[in-house]
This record gives structure tokens, sequence and C-alpha cells, in this order.
């Protein structure tokens, strides 16, 4: 018998500086995966492991120790029974909720009933790029496909529409503010799962990327990111030769107005209605619409607009019916477009912040975003959100989420 | 066995390779070169993104299929075996030979080229006195580098100019290349001398005594030319080549200037002389075949590649250039974006976008020509793009990169952005035209009238436009040339006649193709030049 697909349960860790010295730098990447699967076990007593029949990751870098298919690994080193399976998938940035949505379709098929779906990325320990790409280093595809990296494309954005580096700059620093100040209430508290080592010692709490000292001057001295790489390697001209009525690229876009390069993991319990009856379990919301959807691979960051419009035409709703926006800060222009295009008021629109003062896991970002919209709506006692990633290669990803 | 080999990599990514034992097997040698093949590939790896990248940026968006299969070559083949890489590398060159850009080009690089130079277009069975001293009249850019190309082909050359100053100028400029050419090692300080040695500067009209043929590069102005021309004649050999340099106005008008028109030609040099290898020889109306004789042999002599045309106003390059930037500028008046215009027209394989090749050019020179043609003709119509020179030259003092302002703004000579003001004197701004229109806009209105020039008697050879059209005015290599682009267009002639007629439905009555085209083209298919795909 189908049924609807329910949220049980959304955690993740905190974010590591994505570098040698982050906090987490030294956690492997699937202990961070096994820490939450302990976690979600000792949150709800009445989780039968028994019952749980998969585990989906997103990882979007998966060589080296992120390779081979690191969910049955970490399934099995969670000690979780034999029995459930692991897959590990890749669609670039948002991994983690095409894991979610993947696992809200199959309950929704009635095929299957409790599924763990979410992300795990250790950028500091395997580095992003590092398993190759034939889009990237092919020249037959690259040639035909005009491939250029995302941070001429957000760049390209922001020419496109305008957006000055001063724009793209307040909105940098409204995400640090805002982070700050979700941090400072507890916004997080609900979802967020200490990092700790094998004496139970802590590792990390907090999120370590924010800079909430962070001033619009700081900012404005920051030196933009890709300029030489579109200039030098001939990226910019690869984009002005299909945007062909812009004359220049504007490079606005720096280390300070992109998403923060960390390690983390994130993940959901997703299941039927029948599985939480017989477990005692509590769905906090529904998965009401998903949607997957491409659009211009050179402009490759604006997916998550026709994505949503897909999503709530699968759940019937329109954008009135939305409460809050989680869309992933990949840079700023992504978010400023969207919120332009959509029309959206931007108070709705990650309002805790985003990947700009918090960190972007690539794998796990999907998954994170989630239970951050599931906490606000709580929080706020609202009753539904929209959560949409950007993604390489020009795609989008969109979930409706709704509180039961 | 592989403790045998010590492998150490350097901060710099250098890899270097130690075999311990020097009694080891070839085996343990391959696997040494492979592991430091693979770091190589690990190295190149990282820079692979850029190159795809890179070539497009060298390329300006013409999408050519020789860089690209070359570059997918090398990249495909070093992931395989040696073996296997050969097979790639085959399968990629079976594509280009086969390919129709291959038979473009070899058409118009081999067969047209070596028709050209090999003096199809010369009278045959004419002997002439090759030109041994020749007179230049005017020390301007084009005297100057006419002067220096006569002198570096062995001639004795004497420049003239209305001052010893202003005719210093031509040995100024000859200093300077030599000097370069010294520098890069292609030519030694001796030949350089010797090449100088040829040149005399002068103010006198004596000094051009006993000269056998004279090249005159005066400001285009007929009265002028004419004048000049009245007080050199006495001066020169009874039987003189008189050439005159003129980008557009008509031989046969200059030649009443002379008493001896049979003697009178054009040779319209392509600047900057030193490197552009076009030479447009204009044959007037009363030209004789012995001027016509010389003035090939002489041209071959100092290296250019001499195509053949008949008189009438721009000739054949200087007229179908001039639809080029007429349609672009058109476009822009149209409410086209202008740096869209640029592109379509370097993807399209302009080796310059038309915009930037008016300012070059200068909008003035631009503005005067067609002035000219609008005096000379009735029928001459009037478009919008003239009203946008006329209003940038008049209304704006923005005349071309000369004067550091034109569409482009320029920053002590080199080419900034393109004047925002532009977007102002439009009729509908930012119309959308299908890019692939834009392209061929500028492509079709250059063939169409290439076309035209050979209805027209202008142009005697299809191998001529060819020639002269990529050597002389930038038409897109690929298509190697422009009455070929109209032979290889899909679907052939027919299809061109298609697409014409479905511009001029759009565009206007200028893309009306002319009636007979499918099947007059088909009446001259065949011949040498033209049948290279099976040749």
């Amino acid at each position: 018998m189908p049924s609807e697909a329910y949220v049980y349960d959304a955690v993740r860790t905190p974010r590591g500086r994505g570098r040698d010295t982050g906090a987490l730098h030294g956690v492997k990447p699937i202990s961070l995966v096994v820490g939450l699967i302990d976690a979600l076990r000792e949150r709800n007593p009445g989780l039968d492991v028994g019952r749980l029949e998969d585990l989906l990751l997103g990882i979007v870098t998966p060589v080296g120790e992120q390779g081979g298919d690191l969910a049955r690994a970490a399934a099995l080193l969670a000690g979780l029974p034999d029995q459930v399976g692991g897959v590990q998938l890749n669609r670039f940035c948002a991994s983690g909720l095409e894991a979610v949505n993947a696992a809200a379709a199959r309950i929704r098929s009635g095929w299957e009933h409790l599924l763990l779906a979410g992300g795990v990325e250790s950028m500091s320990r395997v580095p992003m790029g590092s398993d190759g790409a034939a889009w990237a280093t092919d020249p037959q595809t690259a040639l035909a496909t005009s491939f250029v990296p995302q941070g001429v494309s957000a760049d390209l954005i922001a020419t496109l529409e305008g957006f000055s580096r001063d724009d793209v700059d307040g909105y940098a620093l409204r995400s640090q503010e805002r982070a700050a100040k979700a941090w400072a209430g507890g916004h997080f508290a609900r979802s967020v799962v200490p990092v700790r080592d094998a004496n139970g010692l802590d590792i990390l709490t907090v999120d370590e990327h924010p800079r909430p000292e962070t001033t619009r001057e700081a900012l404005a001295r920051l030196t933009p990111s890709f300029a030489t790489m579109g200039e030098a390697a001939g990226f910019d001209a690869v984009a002005l030769q299909k945007f062909h009525w812009l004359e220049a690229i504007e490079h606005v876009h720096h280390a300070g107005n992109s998403s923060g390069i960390v390690d983390g993991a994130a993940l959901v319990l997703i299941g039927s209605e029948e599985v939480g009856r017989d477990l005692g379990l509590t769905p906090r919301a529904r998965i009401v619409g998903a949607a997957v959807t491409g659009a211009d691979p050179t402009l490759m960051l604006t997916g998550p607009i026709p994505a949503t419009h897909k999503a709530l035409a699968v759940a019937g709703l329109t954008l009135d019916d939305i409460d809050l926006f989680e869309i992933n800060e990949a840079f700023a222009a992504v978010v400023l477009k969207y919120v332009r295009d959509l029309g959206l008021d931007p108070d709705r629109v990650n309002v805790n912040g985003g990947a700009i003062a918090l960190g972007h896991p690539l794998g796990a970002t999907g998954a994170m975003l989630l239970g951050t919209a599931l906490d606000e709506l709580e929080r706020r006692d609202l009753r539904r959100a929209v959560v949409t990633l950007c993604i390489g290669g020009g795609m989008g990803v969109a979930t409706v989420l709704e509180r039961c | 066995m592989t403790d045998t080999i010590r492998y150490d990599r350097g901060a710099d990514g250098i890899v270097t390779l130690t075999l311990d034992d020097p009694t080891q097997s070839a085996n343990t040698m391959n696997r040494a070169y492979a592991a430091s093949m693979c770091a190589v590939l690990d190295r190149l790896a990282a820079q692979l993104p850029a190159f795809p990248a890179t070539l497009r940026k060298q390329l300006k968006g013409a999408r050519l299929p020789a860089p690209e299969a070359i570059l997918a070559t090398a990249v495909e083949g070093a992931q395989v075996d040696v073996e296997t890489a050969f097979t790639v590398e085959t399968r990629h060159l079976i594509g280009l030979l086969t390919g129709q850009v291959a038979k473009n080009m070899i058409g118009a690089f081999f067969f047209d080229l070596k028709a050209v130079n090999g003096g199809a277009a010369r009278p045959s069975g004419v002997d002439v006195a090759p030109v041994r001293r020749v007179a230049v009249l005017g020390a301007g850019m084009m005297g100057a580098g006419i002067a220096y190309a006569c002198a570096s082909a062995g001639l004795e050359v004497v420049v003239r100019d209305v001052s010893p100053e202003a005719a210093g100028r031509a040995r100024e400029h000859a200093e300077r290349l030599l000097a370069r050419a010294v520098r890069k090692g292609r030519a030694t300080e001796a030949d350089a001398r010797a090449v100088l040695d040829r040149i005399t500067t002068t103010d006198q009209v004596d000094a051009l005594t006993g000269c056998d043929a004279v090249i005159e590069a005066v400001f285009e102005d007929p009265a002028l030319k004419k004048a000049v021309f009245a007080e050199v004649l006495p001066m020169l050999a009874p039987d003189a080549l008189l050439a005159s340099n003129t980008s557009t106005l008509p031989i046969t008008g200059l030649a009443e200037g002379v008493d001896r028109p049979a003697d009178f030609i054009g040779m319209h040099f392509f600047s900057p002389v030193d490197r552009m290898p076009l030479l447009e020889i204009v044959v007037g109306d009363r030209t004789g075949d012995e001027a016509l004789a010389r003035a090939f042999d002489l041209a071959r002599r100092i290296g250019k590649t001499p195509i053949v045309v008949n008189d009438g106003r721009g000739f054949f390059t200087s007229r179908v250039i001039g639809r080029f930037i007429d349609e672009a500028v058109g476009m822009v008046v149209e409410g086209v974006p202008a740096a869209s215009v640029e592109q379509a027209a370097l993807q399209a394989g302009y080796p310059t976008g038309p915009l930037a090749l008016a300012d070059e050019v200068s909008l003035t020179l631009i503005q005067r020509i067609r002035r000219q043609f609008e005096a000379a003709s009735e029928e001459y119509l009037p478009l919008p793009a003239h009203r946008l020179v006329d209003e940038l030259v008049d209304a704006y003092d923005r005349p071309g990169r000369a004067a550091g302002r034109g569409f482009y703004s320029y920053d002590d000579g080199t080419r900034g952005r393109l004047w925002p003001g532009l977007a102002d004197l439009v009729t509908d701004a930012g119309r959308a035209v299908p890019f692939t229109d834009l392209q061929e806009r500028m492509l079709f209105a250059e063939a169409l009238d290439a076309l035209r020039c050979l209805d027209e008697g202008v142009l005697r050879t299809e191998t001529d436009a060819n020639i002269g059209s990529i050597f002389g005015i930038g038409f897109p290599a690929w298509t190697g040339g422009v009455i070929r682009y109209v032979r290889q267009y899909a679907g052939g002639p027919a299809g061109f006649a298609a697409r014409a007629a479905e511009l001029a439905q759009r565009y206007g009555e200028r893309f009306t193709p002319p009636d007979d085209l499918v099947d007059r083209l088909a009446a001259s298919a065949g011949r040498p030049a033209e049948s290279v795909g099976t040749a």
C-alpha cells in the first residue's frame, strides 16, 4: 500500500573548516556518518534498525576514503544489520537532497518503508575535483558544451543581472549576521550533533566556518577569486561567446561571498506512515513534492528556479503557499537571482544564513538544509518550506516540505 | 620489484627516477617509465580544463574542426597505450579529411592559390621586360610599405614626396622593419644595409629619371592623383608602367590623366603592406595586356599574390568588404547589441569584428568612400548603417581608432570597450535576431555581392574571388573563399539560394539571390579548382 513519505528525524554534524587546520580534518568521513547513525539511534529509542532497508549517501568526490560505496561500509561499521544496504549517489552540490528525494520516492512507491538518506563530504581530506570529470577534462565534451567553472558562472549571473560587488557583498554580510544570530538563538540546536572522538571527547560542537566579525569593509577588500581563471585560461571568452551580448564578465565573487569549503555530514530518517506507527515514531513533516531539472550549463547555477516551479507543481502548490525558502548559498548571486526571479520576500529566504557563513560540505549540504528548514518551521510554527540547491552542470533540485 | 626504483617528485612537480640496480630487466624499466608518465599526466590533468577554453579564446569562438580534433587526439591518446592512441588519432583524422572544411581549405590554399600565383590571370604569351627601378609617389603608410616591399625584393626604389622630410618617412619605415628583422634573426646587418641602399628618397621630380615603373600612392583624390602623374611622366622611361595604388577609385577615370592609358593599371595594395600578401590588380577599360603582364610580374617579384579584376568603383575587395561593414552596422542600428554583432562575426571565422574593423579603417574614410559611391551612381541605395556612421563622425566626433574613439573607445591605442552611447542611437533596442542569422547576414551580404561582381564582370574568375576574399578582406578561411562558400553551403548553390531568399524576406531585398545562380554555378562547376573533393 503506497504511503506518504514522512520525515521522522534529521541530524547533522557541525561544519569544520575544510583545510588541514580544520577541527574535522582528523576525522574520517566514515566516522562522521557512523556518528550520526549512532545519534539517530540514541535520539529515537523506538528505532528498530532491523526495519531499516537502505542508507543513501550523497558524496560528490567519491574517491579514496570516500569511494567504494562508502554508504555500505558505514552501515556495516555502524553495526546496522547485514540486510541494510548502502548506496552512494552524486548529483554534485544537491547530492544530499537527491538522497532525501530518492528515499522519499521509494517510500511513496510502497516497496520500502524505512530509509536513511543524507550525505557526507570531508573536503579537507578528499579535495573537490579529485575525482576528475569528463565535462571539465575531455576537450571534445568541454568544447561542445561550453564548460566553464562554477565561479565564472556565478560572475556571469551577476553580470547579466547587474548585481554589483556591493550587492553580493551586502548579501554575504547578511548571511553572516543571520548565521550568528541563529547560533546565538539556538536555532540549530535540534539538529546539530557534536562530533566526538572514540573516547567520547568533543571534537567539534559548533559550525567552525562563520565569521560573525566580518564587516562590509573587510569583504570589500577581498580579491575576486575567478578573474584570473576567467581571463587567463579563457573561460570568460567561452562564456561570452555564448552570452554574446555581454562585452565582459564582472568578477564579483570571492571567498567571502561564496560558499565555504567545509567538512560535514547529515542524515534524515524517512519512512512510511505504517513504520512510524509500528515503531512509535512521530512524523515531523511530509515530503509533498520533489523535482530535478536542468538549466543552461554555462550559466549553470539558475536551476533552483525551474526546479522550485516543478516541485511546487508536483505538490499542487504555489509560491504563496510557502512560508520559508532554503536555497544553498553556493554564491551570493545565485540567491539574489532566485529571490528576484521568483519575486520572494528576502525575509523568508535563508533566514538562518547559509553556506556563505556556515559552509557547504558538498554531498551533505542538501540534507543539512532540509533539517535547517524543518527546525525553523517548527520554531516559528509555520507550515511549508522549499529547499533547493543549484548544481554543477546546470541542474536544480528542489523539495517541498510540509509539517505534519 | 618496484623497490629498486626511486621515484622522487620535486616541488616543481618534476619527477626524477633512479634505478638502483643497473642490471634491471627491461620490464622494470618499462614500469619506471609508466610511473613517470603517470606523474606527468597527473600534472597535466590539473591543467586540462583550461585547454579547451584557451583554444576557444584563441580562435575567438570560431569552431574550426582541426584544432579541436588535434586537442582531442592529444588528450584522448594520452589515456591509452600507443597503438590504441594511433587508432584514436586515425578516427579523428578521417573525420577531418572527409569533412567539408578540409575540402574548402585545400581548394583555396592549394588549388586556388597555386592557380593565382602560377599566373592563370596573366595574359599568356606576352613577353615583357621586367621592372628594375620603381618610382613610388607618396611616402605615407602605403607608399612606404610599397617601397620597402620593392626594395626587399631587390628592386631600386625612388620615393618622392612633397618635402625631403616627408619622403624620408619611407626610409624610416624600412629602417624600423629591417631592425626588427635583424633582431629576430631573419636578416643580417648586411642584408638590411643592402635593402636600405636601394631606397632613395627625394622631393625632386628629376630623381625619378629612368624609372621603368611608377606606383602612385598619394591621397585618394582623383585630381591629386592625375596631377602627380602629369608631373612625373616626362621623367620616366617612355614605356614605364603607370600604376595607381587606390582602394576604390575607378582606374579608367584616373587613366584619363595620362597620355598612354594602355600602360595605366591599378595596383591595390593592402595595409600593412609588409604583412598582407594580396595585391588586387585592376584592369581599366583601356589597360593593355602588356601593362597587365608587367604589373603581374612585378607583383610576383615582390612576393605578392596578385588577383586580377576589372574596373568598377571599389573593384572587388573594397566593394565587398563594404557590404560586410554595412550589414554589421545595420544590425547595430536595428538594435542588435554591438557586442553580439562582433561575436557573431568572430565566431563565423572573421579575423576581426566588423565594428573594430570599421574603427581601424576609420569611419571618416568609410563615410568618404560611400559619398563617392553616392555621387557616382544614381542607383546607390541609402542604408540605415550610413546614418549611424554619419552620426558617429559628425555629431559625436567618434571617427575611429586613430582618434581614440569610434565604435570602441581606445586607451593609448589599445582597444577598450564599445561606446555605451551606441545604445541610444538604435531604432529597436534589445532586438533579438537569431545568432545564426547575424552570422549569415554578414557572410551572405559578401557572397551575394561577390556573385554580382562576377555577373558584372568586375571579377573575372571564382578563383580570384576566393583568394581575394580570404587574403584581402578577411573572409573566413574555413569557407575556402567567398564563392566556394556558396558552393559548399548545405544543399549546394540551391541551398544557398533558398537561404538567401529567406534572409531577403526577413531582412531586406538586398539578400535576394540572382535568378540564375544555381544554373550558373552548376554550369561552371567541375573546373580543377572546384573539384577538389574528388581530385
